[in-house]
């Protein structure tokens, strides 16, 4: 069988080479391939032959057409691997634009390094990487390379489209797998033309598109997996680094991941008798996990060296204990550790942490589906522990983690529970600001704003940075021309909300602008909004608000004796699906005071109400934009 | 514009030298000597916002001679000259979270074909305070990981036990190298302050080296010199019936040469954009291997003077010999010939073709990778298969052509006053003809000739020839020139309609170019360009021919703007700037400690007509203004007339220098202020 296959894929590299004519010739790409394309895959053939529990190899075969300069970084090879997989074969060719070859690609221009991503000190993760140029558009290059891999833990998901605007002519992908050996698969997002056949031994699963079109990105679309064509692959029987699991349910999966982490969580009697001390004297559990939250906190640091197992498996509590340090896994663990040894329980669990990576499929336990571990402690109003930050309040799990599942590990499997949403209402930022405009133009400012919740993250950012550093964040968030700032301060006031609060003064060189008569001032705040300001009506994918927040600032503006008001702006009161909108403006002795109220609804939104949510932005924008028109008296 | 600094000369504009406080020199710290006191600190004392510092970081360099005693049939003894040691000890102090990456530490380590550095001695501890009490953790041998990074480099990566905001963190480790030229360099300042930092070096007479100074605090340096001895030991074994060894000694005498380096107080460098590359700034001292002189040996001379720096380029088989390589071109030759174009035409074509049909791969060096023969062949190489193919080329048609050896931008600034062959890591080419000189980069199908591309726009560059030995200025030739007209009237819905039209020149042109080639249709740029600005369209884009950009790009398209001004009761207002050139002061910090720098001027215009709305008269237009700094290296003018229906706008916005001073900082960000002000300035129109 496996000759055959060999024999086959040879001689289909050398018709493609020898035959004479030029099947990658770009002029034959339709134009419907290349409109919006940086590059066009013409062909790909992933051919995955699964020979046993632990072992299977990955046959990669494909020629992608480089239409521009944005596409160029599609003409590299980057082959990822680690100590479980070796790289058998590369092969490499470059065309022209008539589809003719101009070069083979040659040992030496392949280079092999060490991969590791900004927060990993060490990986077992490489990757053979080989990087053709051309001076001139389009261009092609064909690749054919295998991998071969002692361990079968996931098979992760096959994405033809390999990215915004590259196009497909034919892509597709085959499966092979002994009978017995079970592969679970999903389609997503395109159906897909689909074929299984099977022999006594071999079950064959084969799957295949053609002409997919480029897609553009689009502004706040939901996660690449809502997006995409794509087929999420798992098997059900793994076997990895010596342990072997049974990933039929999430609650067979758990066992796996149970079996990875038990009886890791001893801890040096010091340790234990040093967390029984600074708990004995609280009686509320929830300060008692807070106080040892904390000390863990104070106690660790995250460090991310990831070797062979241990991207499944956490380091011991007693090396984290030793060391002070450890990812999420091994922080997540130590905690849970921590708490055990004053009797408080909590469950290690395992989550798709950011916009593109969480449990979507709860009918798919698949590994692939997380990428982070926090800590569950149940309780009445059960806590969630991001344990690998050292400045988040206790309880706050971020945008990042929150309104999703997570999969509690207990020693009888996984068990699957939501994390919290976080209301729109209390992700709110309250603000007041006081402006006093001066004759010359220039004017004085006064800010008082809290950030909860969801907001809290845009104050955080800058939280524990130092004064100087804090300084220069301001001055460039603050929208406003000649600023400069006299006094500040950023304060975490979290209790059982995550609440930052802000407050700064300064001047502004020039408020607005003035004419010899005028002057045109913004009754916007300083603070900025995070919203868009319209919707391209002819976008093909729904809008994605992911998140929920309200804002409540409050303006006052405190003009010059002898100007008087020319204009003021009219009300506003203003709803749609996507949020609403309401200012107030009114002037009394020489006082401006804008009220604007503002809620974003988290949701997806589809074309039907692209209508109304652009009318809707357009009267935003424009009443954001407006001025209150002083003249002199 | 003049923009003819040295680095030499600038390095003495010394804006902190007052803050570096002479203190009474700090004795050696002992490894391991941490104080109670140092770890009772919580801020660092230089440097109040400071995340980390180092307290200490001590460096030595020196040679040792690998055997003295050789034994004749033992090849293990065999005579293996010098082996460079490097040690490194250094302290930092963690004052908060913000600071813990400082305690992931990383020495790289380089290998090639059998001579390879190796480290020894690599110990790591933290200390903390716990109870009043100092306890040290040390780190693991174990926890020591050893990554094969890419080709000719290892690294060795650990991670500290234990920190935590107030500790203290102390790493020491030694690297013993074949490679006895590469002396390290020794790094003063990084981006923590740095209380002391001392380097010591000492090697014996037979190596001298060159050393250069960067940045801009200076460095204290002691040299003295002692008498030393080296004595071997040979053995001679005779192997005769009975096995016999003569045993004699011999005695070499030379001086060994002390440095020492040493700085207090030097404050963290910041992030700051509008820089080239840090790299020209940080204080730090470099090394270069002048010549070698062993006993009973002629002088090994590897750089010394600038002329020798280009002899030996010139000697070189990856380099000048290549020169000399010119068969290849023997067809292409006749064949441009035959075309009699005139001397300007000729280059061009010469240099057209080399971008036609050699392809970059990406890679920076002086040194060709294979004969040009087989680079010209096979379409492609590095910059210096490229670009010396295109000396040779020019050269065989008569021109009078040269190598241009350069430093590109990230790469840092030669120092003129200390010759170095090894800074160099590019080369382009010239053509002289009479006094003019013509710069070429064909590794950039869009650049020009004198048109070279922004990795290149840096000071100077070294021109290779047996007889110039001379440097060329590789700024100042071309500028950022764009002159944009808009033609354009208020509908009866106050929407602006109207034409714009564009002429680029130079660099304007060239990142036109590089831009626009990123889409595949002029309506995917245009499609862009509104995604970039809310409330624009843009239709019937029109582009001149881009082929070449000698002269200059023109491009038009109709445009729509909605929302352009606001309207109220019998008022109409908008601000005239309709595409201003500065959207956003990039200086919004009060101050700057290093030098803003531009890779070339800037010569901006941009004339408006604005056909004002029917029954509406103007009621206020902005001032006319010229704003612009003393020495008139930053100019803008802005004058709005009113001109029967029509408001006319001109504007223009110059950049004569490309470096700003810090003491110029102030005054540069105040222009932009002011400049975007008067861009904000409000046209009022009243109804009739």
């Amino acid at each position: 069988m496996h000759r055959l296959i060999l024999l086959l894929a040879i001689t289909f590299a050398l018709i493609n080479s020898v035959s004479g004519q030029t099947p990658l010739n770009s002029e034959l790409i339709a134009d419907s391939l290349t409109r919006n394309a940086n590059a066009v895959i013409r062909f790909n053939t992933t051919t995955y032959d699964r020979t046993s529990v632990g072992k299977y190899s990955e046959t990669v075969h494909y020629a992608i057409t480089i239409l521009n300069s944005k596409g160029i970084s599609e003409a590299r090879l980057l082959i990822p691997y680690d100590r479980n997989s070796k790289v058998i074969r590369i092969e490499g060719y470059t065309y022209n634009s008539l589809g003719i070859l101009i070069k083979k690609i040659n040992k030496k221009d392949i280079q092999d390094y060490a991969s590791n991503n900004s927060y990993t000190l060490y990986s077992d993760n490489r990757v053979k990487h080989c990087n053709p140029v051309s001076n001139t558009y389009p261009f092609t290059v064909e690749y054919k390379y295998t991998i071969e891999y002692d361990e079968v833990v996931g098979f992760g998901s096959w994405v033809p489209q390999k990215g915004f605007n590259i196009s497909v002519e034919k892509s597709e992908l085959i499966f092979r797998t002994p009978a017995q050996l079970e592969l679970k698969y999903k389609e997503l997002n395109h159906s897909f033309e689909f074929n299984q056949s099977a022999d006594k031994t071999i079950t064959e699963y084969t799957w295949q598109v053609n002409n997919l079109k480029a897609i553009e990105y689009e502004p706040y679309s939901p996660g690449y997996l809502s997006i995409f064509p794509a087929i999420l692959l798992t098997p059900v029987n793994i076997s990895y680094e010596g342990t072997s699991g049974d990933f039929t349910s999430w609650q067979t999966y758990g066992l796996w991941v149970n079996q990875l982490i038990e009886n890791r969580d001893n801890l040096p009697d010091e340790t234990v008798f040093k967390m029984q001390k600074l708990t004995d004297t609280i009686n509320d559990i929830r300060e008692k996990v807070k106080a040892i939250y904390q000390y863990m906190q104070q106690n660790t640091r995250y460090v991310n060296i990831s070797l062979g197992i241990g991207g499944f498996q956490p380091i011991m509590a007693s090396d984290v204990d030793g060391k002070g340090y450890g990812d999420c896994k091994a922080l997540s663990n130590y905690t849970r550790a921590l708490l055990k040894s004053v009797g408080i329980a909590s469950y290690y669990a395992e989550i798709g942490n950011g916009l593109n990576k969480r449990i979507k499929y709860p009918e798919f336990p698949s590994v692939n589906q997380t990428n982070h571990v926090i800590l569950c402690v149940p309780m009445e109003d059960t806590l969630w522990l991001e344990c690998t930050n050292q400045n988040i309040p206790c309880g706050y799990i971020g945008r990042g983690n929150a309104d999703r599942y997570a999969l509690l590990i207990t020693p009888q499997g996984g068990v699957l529970a939501k994390t919290p949403e976080y209301n729109i209402k209390d992700n709110h930022r309250n603000s007041t600001t006081n402006i006093t405009l001066f004759d010359d133009g220039h004017a004085s400012f006064d800010i008082r704003a809290d950030y909860k919740n969801y907001l809290f993250e845009d104050i955080y950012r800058f939280m524990h940075k130092s004064g100087k550093e804090q300084k220069e964040d301001l001055l460039k968030s603050l929208s406003a021309r000649g600023l400069e700032i006299n006094n500040f301060s950023i304060d975490d006031q979290s209790d059982k909300n995550a609440l930052g609060e802000l407050k700064v003064n300064g001047t502004i060189n020039q408020y607005g602008s003035k004419t010899v008569k005028r002057w045109f001032i913004k009754s916007n705040s300083l603070l900025q909004m995070s919203t868009f300001k319209e919707i391209n009506a002819s976008r093909k994918y729904p809008i994605y608000q992911a998140i929920g927040y309200s804002y409540s600032d409050t303006l006052c503006i405190h003009i010059p004796e002898h100007y008087q008001i020319e204009k003021l702006p009219d009300d506003i009161s203003l709803n749609s699906s996507y949020g609403s909108f309401e200012i107030t403006y009114h002037f009394e002795n020489n006082l401006v005071t804008i009220v604007r109220d503002y809620t974003i609804n988290n949701g997806e939104y589809k074309e039907t109400e692209y209508d109304e949510i652009n009318k809707y932005l357009k009267r935003l924008s424009a009443k954001d934009d407006e001025k209150i028109i002083l003249i002199e008296k | 514009m003049n923009n003819k600094f040295t680095p030499g000369l600038f390095t003495l504009a010394l804006i902190f030298i007052t803050s570096v406080s002479i203190q009474a020199q700090r004795p050696a710290m002992k490894y391991g000597d941490v104080t109670k006191e140092e770890l009772l600190i919580t801020h660092c004392p230089i440097d109040s916002n400071a995340h980390a510092y180092y307290i200490y970081d001590y460096g030595k360099a020196y040679f040792e001679y690998g055997t003295t005693r050789i034994v004749s049939d033992r090849p293990d003894s065999e005579n293996n000259g010098f082996q460079l040691y490097f040690t490194r000890q250094f302290r930092i102090k963690i004052l908060d979270n913000q600071g813990f990456s400082w305690a992931d530490v990383e020495i790289p380590l380089y290998h090639e074909n059998n001579e390879e550095e190796r480290t020894t001695g690599v110990k790591a501890a933290t200390y903390n305070l716990e109870g009043g009490k100092i306890v040290r953790t040390k780190l693991n041998a174990s926890d020591i990981i050893r990554e094969e990074t890419s080709e000719n480099w290892m690294t060795k990566k650990f991670a500290l036990p234990n920190v935590r905001a107030g500790s203290i963190i102390e790493v020491e480790y030694s690297i013993k190298s074949d490679y006895f030229f590469n002396l390290r360099d020794w790094k003063f300042q990084y981006s923590i302050p740095v209380l002391q930092s001392d380097y010591h070096i000492r090697i014996p007479d037979y190596f001298v080296f060159n050393a250069t100074q960067r940045g801009y605090f200076p460095i204290k340096v002691k040299n003295t010199s002692q008498n030393k001895q080296l004595e071997f030991t040979y053995v001679q074994v005779n192997d005769g019936q009975i096995r016999t060894t003569d045993t004699y000694t011999k005695k070499y005498d030379y001086m060994e040469i002390y440095d020492h380096y040493h700085v207090e107080n030097i404050p963290a460098f910041p992030s700051e954009g509008f820089l080239r590359t840090k790299d020209n700034y940080l204080t730090r001292i470099e090394f270069e291997l002048a010549y070698t002189k062993f006993p009973n040996q002629t002088t090994k001379s590897y750089t010394t003077t600038w002329d020798q720096v280009d002899n030996k380029l010139l000697d070189n088989a990856n380099f000048g010999k290549q020169l000399d390589n010119s068969g290849h071109f023997k067809r292409k030759t006749e064949a441009l010939k035959s075309l009699n174009l005139g001397d300007d035409s000729l280059m061009n074509a010469a240099f057209h073709h080399i971008k036609k049909t050699m392809v970059w791969n990406g890679i920076r060096s002086k040194y060709t990778s294979f004969p040009l023969s087989k680079t010209y062949k096979e379409g492609g190489g590095n910059c210096s298969d490229v670009n010396l193919n295109l000396v040779v080329l020019l050269n065989t048609l008569g021109f009078n052509a040269y190598p241009v050896i350069l430093s590109t931008q990230e790469n840092g600034i030669i120092h003129p006053a200390h010759p170095s062959l090894t800074r160099f890591n590019y080369v382009i080419a010239m053509v002289q003809i009479d006094s003019s000189a013509y710069l070429m980069d064909a590794t950039d199908p869009s650049s020009e000739i004198n048109l070279i591309p922004i990795r290149c726009l840096n000071d100077k560059g070294r021109v290779i020839d047996k007889s110039k030995h001379d440097w060329i200025n590789l700024m100042d030739y071309k500028s950022y020139q764009l002159t944009s007209k808009f033609d354009l009237s208020f509908d009866e819905n106050f929407v602006l309609t109207g034409n714009e039209g564009m002429m680029l020149k130079e660099y304007a042109a060239y990142n036109f170019i590089k831009d626009f080639k990123k889409y595949n249709t002029k309506e995917e740029y245009t499609q862009s360009l509104e995604k970039k600005n809310g409330g624009l369209s843009i239709e019937k884009m029109e582009l001149s021919d881009m082929d070449s950009i000698t002269g200059s790009i023109n491009v038009s398209y109709q445009i729509k703007i909605e929302n352009p001004a606001e309207v109220s009761d019998n008022l109409l207002y908008f601000s005239p700037a309709i595409n201003p050139f500065i959207e956003n002061n990039p200086f919004k910090l009060p101050k700057r400690d290093y030098p803003v720098e531009f890779n070339y001027p800037y010569r901006i215009q941009q004339i408006c007509t604005i056909e004002l709305p029917e029954n509406y008269e103007v009621s206020e237009l902005p001032e006319a203004t010229v704003l612009k700094l003393p020495d008139n290296s930053i100019k803008f003018i802005y004058q709005v007339n009113v001109i029967g229906n029509k408001v006319n706008l001109v504007s223009r916005f110059f950049i004569n220098k490309s470096i700003f001073l810090p003491d110029e900082y102030e005054s540069l960000k105040q222009i932009y202020d002011l400049i975007l002000n008067k861009q904000k300035e409000m046209i009022v129109l009243k109804k009739i």
